[in-house]
């Protein structure tokens, strides 16, 4: 077994989150969720947030509601990724030849991401993880144009999704499902990273998740339904099925999908859902890489010259560009 | 909706097997050949009976085909006959309707050529002789034809090919109706699938076929059936349902979609609303803090608690205000009259670098050159040549030895090593060969160089390799010498004169030297010792090799001379020993060298071109890189061709251009301030790194760089005959592999043009050559040349 023999370790067994005690008078609410089935959350995407790195990008869900008063433990987990992107860069001299760009992609939680601590060392999920990132990010890279070149996407997930409300206490297990929201974001966050980089690609990559809901197990009367972008803690134990998707808009195109869970005939209707998230997140991707792009150019010139400059500056900004325009006339009715 | 890749194979693969095909066709066995034989007529019979003509061939094929069965090759070759498209309706009629006929004939009649595709999936499973589906992939035009088994395929071997088989197959939950026949969604293409090269061209003509096919389809047909969907690459998006009604896998779901609102409106609303406010987290993160609206951002300057300075390298820095203040009070200020080496100092930002470690002590060397001649002896270098085991080394370690530059006690050092190595003889060239090489095997390598003086005068010997395979070094040991002394054995006459003793010559003629002394040494050894006649007949014939070879008489002298016993050496014999007669008529070797010495006096008529050169600006070809000592890890020698150099000035060495400061200077093995042209120095250089120097590299003053060519006229004497060819070029130290690259002209002695472009130079000619050098040489004008091809010297001359 891996073990990091340089730092006093946690105790192998994992640790119990710690429960805090509320003010006596305070009742707990769970969160609900209150947008509709087909509605994402808010989030921030910046990128170019670590002058060391070739690229870099910063995404985060904020929490969509003010916390209520009197509460330390925030009752909603906000997502927070940043991404670095080294590369592209020779490959070491004892390396074999490649001819094409050999990608690899890293994630790790922060110790402190989740309220159950993680360890050092990166365990099995955050390895799954990073392997279905980089199958991802496989199909955006253009691999051919580095050859004997190396790039190493590194996500840190300094807030991750909670699995289940934090009042709920260890006894109720969550489903896992925290983990896909975490993948949608890391294959955004990749995504803008590479841009920021100046990694040629296909397109621009965009995550989503969608799940199934079984309403009923609670009493309601709906049954099962499908939502988009789902929070866990919101949906107490009800989620069936959950599916994310590394979707190419302007493509039409999936390089990676995950589903888990039983969906049973909604499959199809998943990946779509799955899919819409993933384009919805496209938005505010293709935004941030255009603020990102401009940022550099510099803000001080107007902004026809700045449409100019961003054509001619760099290869792949124009690409950028290309791609983020290129959607709109599709998209109308 | 298609979100998966294609998986394609290569065309060539799929008619692999036909051809394979074809050739075991042609081959009939005996057998089958009795078999067409007994067939064909039975065959042709029946045809005739309904009036229809067929070849032999077309029936043999038939038959082939149907494995000998008379009635079903006459049935094919019937409707082979028979017009086609009523034979075709016929067949559709027969069968019953299936959904798969449904959609080929609206696919016939309604779609004609539109792009959209079918595609049989379940042709896997029995694809035998049943139905084929013959896809042209060029427009998307889809053929469909239907044969009923019995009637066998149109020749079409039921091959689909393999990426169509899964093409639009959906992963899971294949409705019912699908097991035959599934419609293609127009598939977005890609232009350029992941930035291939190859795929890129034929994409591209898709596109555009595709491109006009669509535009024609959409003025030509727009009011064809349900199934006319315009299959624009781009057009169908998203969540939208490619078909329409009539599609058996969409159907469900597309009805399931209908109440939904339109998915790209929805996004076009939601766009503005998804992007958030960053928390102040992520604010303090990304450090470029958004508008005054927000509250302001953490930075980690405010973090660190430090003030931003605009510019924190405007001001000068620490260490240069400590070092002007310095200077200053060392009076630099007041440097004397504007001297050579503040022009030298072209580059101020590298003067001021070096300037702390080395300063320069600005002096005016040619004057201080000339008050300090006039106090010196005069000094020389000569080059001793000769050929290889003549005694040169041997003859050089006596000289050292009784001139007293070496001590005693080291020659008896010496001598016991060279004794436990049983070469005893060898014990005074151990004086010049320092190598453990050069002393195993008794043979110089590499010219060594030594100092020693006399009362008179200050000699620099440079003992060059006698040896064939050494004449580069030798070369470049002759090049640094004023004048030469030829050693040679009197025993062994006839070795030299056809070995290196008439190369050698030869080459310090070419590198310029002009006073040679002859010591013909070894008389001791000679039957009888010290015979007056061998030394006469030795100087008889050596003399007119040196006349030829444009050594004018009075430069010439000749010594007799032992080098192992020392006899005429410094010593002059006793008078009572045989060699009693040199005395009388010739000098000592020392004496002999002291007198041929360019004396002051002889150096009036050309004192004015000496103070020319002077002037001139730094020229030094690179001897020697070694490592001097701890202090001078870098330290280079050589002869100073023209110019003066001292501590502190800045020089550029070339080919490689980079420039370097003179920390130290040694002559003649004492430190000195300074240097002039013609003496042998060593530099200590700092400010540069060891791969920049090589020996042959020129060092001249940075701010008149020697010009690097890779070609360069030369004006040659030619020794042996020339064509233009790859030659050895030698530029004293240096030699580099050249190519002669024309022949400009012969020239007589004054210069005069004789021929243009000759075809051939022939020995003994005066001749303009252009060569070249595959990478940039150093070249300064006037320098001399030797040109040397397979291991001789074809000729010689100077830089133009």
């Amino acid at each position: 077994m891996q073990m990091d023999r340089r730092r006093l370790n946690a105790p192998p067994g994992g640790t119990t989150p710690p429960v805090f005690a509320a003010p006596p008078d305070t009742k707990l609410h769970r969160p609900t969720r209150t947008r509709k089935p087909d509605e994402h959350r808010k989030l921030f995407l910046r990128t170019g947030i670590v002058p060391s790195a070739s690229g870099s990008a910063y995404y985060e869900i904020p929490p969509q509601e003010p916390q209520p008063t009197g509460l330390l433990v925030p009752q909603r987990s906000s997502l927070k990724i940043t991404c670095t992107v080294h590369g592209p860069r020779p490959l070491p001299r004892n390396a074999a030849f490649s001819p094409n760009l050999l990608l690899s992609a890293h994630v790790k939680f922060a110790p402190f991401a989740t309220q159950n601590r993680r360890g050092y060392v990166r365990d099995a999920s955050e390895r799954d993880l990073g392997a279905h990132l980089e199958t991802a990010l496989r199909g955006v890279v253009i691999g051919e144009r580095f050859p004997k070149s190396g790039c190493e996407v590194v996500l840190t997930i300094l807030e991750g999704e909670e699995d289940r409300w934090e009042a709920d206490g260890a006894e109720v297990k969550g489903g896992g499902w925290g983990i896909m929201t975490v993948l949608a974001g890391c294959i955004t966050a990749a995504s803008a990273a590479l841009v920021d980089a100046g990694i040629d690609c296909v397109d621009l990559i965009s995550g989503g998740v969608a799940a199934v809901k079984d309403a009923g197990r609670h009493g309601g009367q709906e049954g099962r339904a499908v939502v988009l972008d789902p929070a866990p803690s919101e949906h107490d134990g009800e989620i069936m099925a959950a599916c994310v998707v590394g979707y190419l808009q302007s493509r039409d195109e999936v390089t990676e999908m995950w589903m888990k869970g039983d969906a049973g005939a909604q499959v199809q209707t998943l990946i779509d859902e799955a899919v819409k998230a993933a384009s919805l997140v496209r938005a505010v991707l293709a935004e941030a890489v255009k603020d990102g792009v401009q940022a550099k150019i510099g803000e001080g010139e107007d902004d026809a010259a700045m449409t100019g400059s961003a054509k001619e500056g760099k290869g792949k900004s124009k690409e950028t560009r290309n791609r983020t325009d290129a959607p709109i006339p599709l998209l109308a009715p | 909706m298609q979100r998966v890749k294609n998986v394609d194979y290569d065309e060539d693969e799929l008619y692999d097997d036909d051809d394979e095909y074809g050739e075991e066709a042609e081959t009939y066995s005996q057998e089958d050949r009795g078999n067409f034989a007994a067939l064909t007529p039975v065959v042709r019979a029946e045809l005739e009976e309904v009036g229809l003509q067929a070849s032999d061939k077309e029936i043999q094929d038939a038959l082939w085909n149907y494995y000998w069965d008379v009635a079903k090759a006459v049935t094919y070759l019937k409707n082979n006959r028979t017009p086609k498209p009523q034979q075709q309706t016929l067949k559709k009629q027969e069968r019953p309707k299936s959904k798969f006929d449904e959609a080929a004939e609206r696919s016939a009649k309604g779609l004609g050529e539109s792009g959209l595709s079918f595609r049989i999936l379940s042709c896997l499973a029995w694809c035998g002789r049943c139905w084929s589906v013959q896809d042209e992939e060029v427009g998307h035009v889809v053929k469909i034809i239907v044969e009923s088994p019995s009637d066998g395929s149109e020749g079409t071997p039921c091959m689909l090919p393999p990426r169509d088989w899964f093409r639009d197959v959906p992963w899971t939950l294949p409705p019912e109706t699908q097991g035959h026949l599934v419609p293609a969604a127009p598939v977005y293409r890609p232009r350029l699938l992941g930035g291939s090269s190859k795929l890129a061209k034929p994409t591209e003509e898709r596109g555009k076929k595709l491109a006009t096919a669509g535009v024609e389809e959409s003025s030509a047909d727009g009011a064809s059936s349900s199934l006319d969907h315009p299959t624009k690459p781009k057009e169908p998006k998203e969540n939208e349902a490619p078909l329409t009604v009539g599609e058996p896998r969409n159907s469900q779901r597309s009805e399931k979609r209908e109440p939904k609102p339109p998915p790209s409106s929805g996004l076009e609303e939601e766009k503005p609303d998804l992007r958030a406010q960053p928390t102040a987290f992520a604010r303090t993160l990304s450090a470029r803090p958004t508008p005054d609206t927000l509250p302001a951002a953490m930075s980690f300057l405010n973090l660190l608690a430090s003030e931003r300075s605009e510019d924190p390298f405007k001001g000068p820095s620490p260490d240069g205000t400590v070092t002007k203040a310095q200077n200053r009070s060392k009076g630099m200020t007041k440097r004397p009259l504007a001297n050579k080496t503040q022009a030298l100092k072209l580059d101020p930002t590298s003067t001021q670098a070096t300037q702390p470690k080395v300063r320069s002590k600005g002096l005016d060397v040619p004057r201080l050159w000339a008050e300090e001649r006039a106090r010196r002896k005069p000094s020389a270098a000569f080059v001793v040549i000769g050929h290889v085991d003549h005694g040169k080394s041997t003859l050089m370690g006596r000289l050292l030895l009784d001139v007293g530059a070496v001590s005693q006690r080291d020659i008896d050092k010496y001598q016991k090593q060279a004794s436990e190595m049983g070469k005893a003889s060898f014990a005074l060239a151990w004086v010049m060969d320092t190598s453990a090489e050069e002393r195993e095997r008794g043979v110089t390598f590499d010219f060594a160089q030594h100092h020693f003086s006399t009362p008179k005068a200050d000699f620099t010997i440079l003992d060059a390799p006698g040896h064939r395979d050494f004449v580069p070094n030798m070369i470049g040991g002759a090049s640094m010498a004023d004048m030469a002394v030829l050693v040679v054995d009197a025993n062994q006459l006839d070795s030299g004169m056809k070995g290196q003793t008439r190369e050698h010559i030869l080459l310090a003629k070419a590198v310029g030297l002009k006073k040679v002394v002859v010591a013909i040494n070894k008389l001791d050894a000679a039957t009888p010792p010290w015979s007056q006649q061998l030394f006469e007949s030795v100087q008889t014939d050596i003399k007119p090799l040196l006349a030829t070879s444009g050594f004018a008489d009075e430069d010439i002298k000749f010594i007799p001379c032992s080098g192992l016993a020392g006899t005429n050496v410094v010593n002059p014999p006793k008078p009572s020993s045989p060699a009693a007669w040199i005395p009388k008529s010739h000098f000592t070797l020392l004496q002999a060298l002291e007198r041929s010495i360019p004396t002051p006096a002889k150096l009036t008529t050309t004192a004015a071109a000496a103070h020319e050169l002077l002037k001139q600006p730094l020229r030094m070809q690179i001897i020697d890189v070694f490592r001097g000592s701890i202090t001078n890890p870098l330290s280079i020698a050589g002869r100073i061709a023209s110019g003066t150099v001292q501590i502190g000035d800045l020089v550029m060495i070339q080919p490689s251009g980079e420039k370097a400061a003179v920390k130290a200077l040694d002559v003649s093995d004492e430190p000195r301030d300074y240097a002039v042209v013609g003496q042998i120095c060593t530099l200590h250089l700092s400010d540069i790194e060891a791969q920049h120097l090589r020996s042959g590299d020129v060092v001249c003053a940075s701010q008149h760089p020697v010009r690097v060519a890779k070609s360069c006229t030369v004006l040659i004497e030619v020794l042996e005959a020339l064509l233009p060819q790859p030659v050895d070029v030698h530029f004293g130290r240096l030699h580099v592999p050249g190519r002669i690259s024309q022949l400009v002209e012969t020239v007589d002695g004054k210069g005069e043009q004789l021929k243009r472009r000759p075809k051939v130079l022939k020995a003994g000619q005066r001749a303009r050559v252009r060569v070249g050098f595959e990478e940039g040489v150093p070249l300064v004008v006037g320098e001399r040349v030797v040109l040397r091809s397979a291991g001789v010297t074809a000729a010689y001359g100077r830089m133009e």
